[in-house]
């Protein structure tokens, strides 16, 4: 056994964490403001996933595409804003949620935020068409909910979009 | 708020290193060069004492063994099927093991064990044994519930690679992720490299990007639950989460600092998203970013001094780098229009991150204060990367024409290996540190 030494390690270890946020159930947002009441109504995709864009009194929101990493809305995309602000003059009563989608590619994060941007992008067109800013919120929901999942342009083309939602009470 | 700190005490008074080998007998460091060969390694059943439940516990640490140093990309397992020794009666010591039968099976290094059951405990002792000099690289000695057994096996396969490379293996950890599995649209599991994979949420809505806390013992991630993205951090040990950050709009990709006590996340404000400092023991928000363009994917170095991150400010998504003090802001990436996800890897050497490439996505490597990336995957599309605690692997998610599946590769681009089976979607992999043991302490001796 020569020149071997038995060597004894104890190793204490010390694990501190502090548990992020309230332990206890309560669980309410912390430090900024809770949902609003419109964004709680809205029956988004998120329930049936395929939202269908049917309005109640009539009329079908258009779904508003984008290019590809592009907040920018062309020709044809203001086309489907305008159908859409014609629906909201129509019914004045109407309130929409505007969702921001995404294609599958790159990621999930920067699509969120991408998201984000499309919905508002749709959003500010409507608000510059004559719509009250009041009837209108956005959510983004990235790549989370496509359309379709093919590995291909027309797919994620379809993906890129801006859809409305009736928001109902 | 209330700040919980919990300090538990691990007594690792299962770490008897029986004999400590100098350097020169055993392969180290440059191992793991790029065409490096497999090294040949023995593994045979331990030599069982005691009742059959240690029988049961003695099979499935030993497959677990196998199974990561196989994973390791280090090793070939030398199929048991071919080794002439009989574990039951054969030498346990560098005395009495018969190194011929093991050289003669090409074996270069060998593992030779033995357990001991005691109802639902096990005591295993390992000896790490190098064939051609019939030395002893060292040895370990472990005990604990038969429900530990996977964790134990994994703990010798981090030590058999510390003994034969100087870095303690990377298996002893796990995974978190997000799946479509079970029918349900997208929950948080996690998954132990011996496969076990456990379902940590239960938000019936879409959850992403999650990510560790440093303890392994908190999940950091985003869900629709309230119909709009929120950040929750998820307690493991109890199962309650409770939301982090939920101002309107995106709340995503929530990260933790080294030491736990800041979390990183990017959050939207009038349409536009921005890196945000976090600390949740006081409540307090602070951006670290404000430009117009997306600032998303924050990550931190691990000296918790700077961050990286994606932003699209150049005008294309591309990662950066900055102190946390907000200031020494440094482009990294300059080749590809889209190049985002970034981590930084534990040892602070290198920065991950995915790129786009021929429309698809791709896992790159670079050094962490920019330079020349290096492609490691080159099939399907593959994003968001996450290191192993040793630095030495990558996980992923990959797409190759059918569902996503989490991968795991070395950060040379080789040996890429499919962890996940593919009956489901699975993405965003996050690769938590090694965990903690907690066994009880035994009797040290020879």
């Amino acid at each position: 056994m020569g020149n071997k030494s038995a060597v004894i390690v104890t190793c204490l270890l010390a694990i501190t964490f502090a548990t992020a946020g309230c332990s206890s159930k309560r669980g309410g947002g912390m430090y900024d403001n809770e949902l609003s009441a419109d964004q709680m109504a809205a029956e988004s995709s998120i329930d049936q996933f395929e939202g269908t864009g049917e309005v109640a009194a009539g009329g079908v929101f258009q779904d508003v595409g984008f290019g590809f990493d592009s907040d920018g809305l062309d020709a044809t995309s203001m086309e489907a804003v305008r159908n859409n602000a014609a629906i909201m003059e129509a019914n004045p009563g109407l309130k929409a949620e505007i969702e921001g989608h995404c294609d599958e590619r790159g990621s999930s994060e920067y699509n969120l935020a991408l998201g984000a941007r499309r919905a508002r992008a749709v959003r500010d067109a409507m608000i510059g068409l004559g719509i009250s800013h009041e009837r209108m919120s956005t959510v983004s929901y990235g790549e989370e909910l496509p359309l379709c999942k093919d590995t291909s342009e027309s797919c994620w083309a379809e993906n890129r979009r801006g859809h409305l939602v009736e928001l109902r009470r | 708020m209330k700040r919980i700190a919990a300090v538990a005490i691990a007594g690792a008074a299962l770490l008897c290193t029986l004999s400590v080998q100098s350097v020169q007998a055993q392969i180290r460091g440059e191992i793991i060069g790029a065409g490096a060969r497999l090294i040949p390694i023995a593994v045979p059943a331990l030599k069982r004492t005691g009742d059959m439940t240690s029988d049961r516990a003695a099979r499935r640490f030993i497959e677990v063994l196998r199974g990561d140093l196989e994973l390791s990309g280090i090793f070939r397992v030398i199929d048991p099927a071919a080794y002439i020794d009989d574990p039951q009666t054969s030498g346990l010591t560098r005395d009495t093991v018969n190194f011929e039968n093991w050289r003669s099976v090409g074996a270069m290094t060998l593992i030779r064990g033995s357990v001991k059951g005691t109802g639902s405990d096990l005591a295993v002792e390992v000896r790490v044994f190098d064939v051609a000099d019939h030395s002893s690289s060292g040895g370990r000695r472990m005990s604990g519930s038969t429900t530990q057994t996977a964790r134990m096996a994994h703990r010798m396969a981090d030590t058999v690679l510390e003994y034969l490379t100087g870095i303690h293996g990377p298996f002893d950890s796990r995974l978190a992720f997000v799946s479509n599995r079970g029918g349900h649209v997208r929950e948080i599991y996690t998954y132990s490299f011996d496969g076990e994979v456990k379902k940590v949420t239960n938000h019936r809505s879409i959850t992403m990007a999650p990510s560790w806390h440093p303890s392994a013992q908190a999940l950091l991630f985003t869900s629709f639950r309230s119909r709009a993205p929120v950040l929750y951090s998820l307690d493991l040990r109890t199962g309650y989460d409770s939301r982090l950050a939920s101002k309107l709009g995106v709340n995503v990709g929530g990260s933790y600092s080294p030491d736990g006590s800041r979390v990183l996340l990017a959050r939207e404000s009038n349409g536009n998203t921005d890196i945000h400092e976090l600390d949740p023991s006081r409540g307090k928000v602070r951006p670290l970013t404000t430009h117009w363009a997306i600032d998303v994917d924050p990550g931190w170095a691990p000296d918790g001094r700077r961050i990286v991150f994606c932003s699209s400010r150049s005008g294309t998504p591309q990662v950066y780098s900055m102190s946390i003090g907000g200031s020494d802001l440094r482009r990294l990436t300059f080749d590809g229009n889209y190049n985002c996800s970034p981590v930084w890897s534990p040892d602070g050497k290198h920065i991950a991150f995915a790129g786009q490439s021929n429309g698809r996505f791709q896992i790159y490597v670079m050094p962490a204060e920019g330079g020349s990336p290096r492609q490691l995957t080159f099939s399907g599309s593959n994003e968001d990367p996450t290191w192993s605690p040793d630095s030495r692997y990558l996980a992923y998610s990959g797409k190759r024409g059918g569902r996503r599946k989490i991968y795991m590769i070395d950060m040379h681009g080789r040996r890429e290996r499919q962890l996940t089976d593919g009956s489901s979607d699975d993405s965003s992999p996050s690769w938590s540190r090694r965990l903690e043991y907690r066994a009880k302490r035994t009797n040290l001796s020879r």
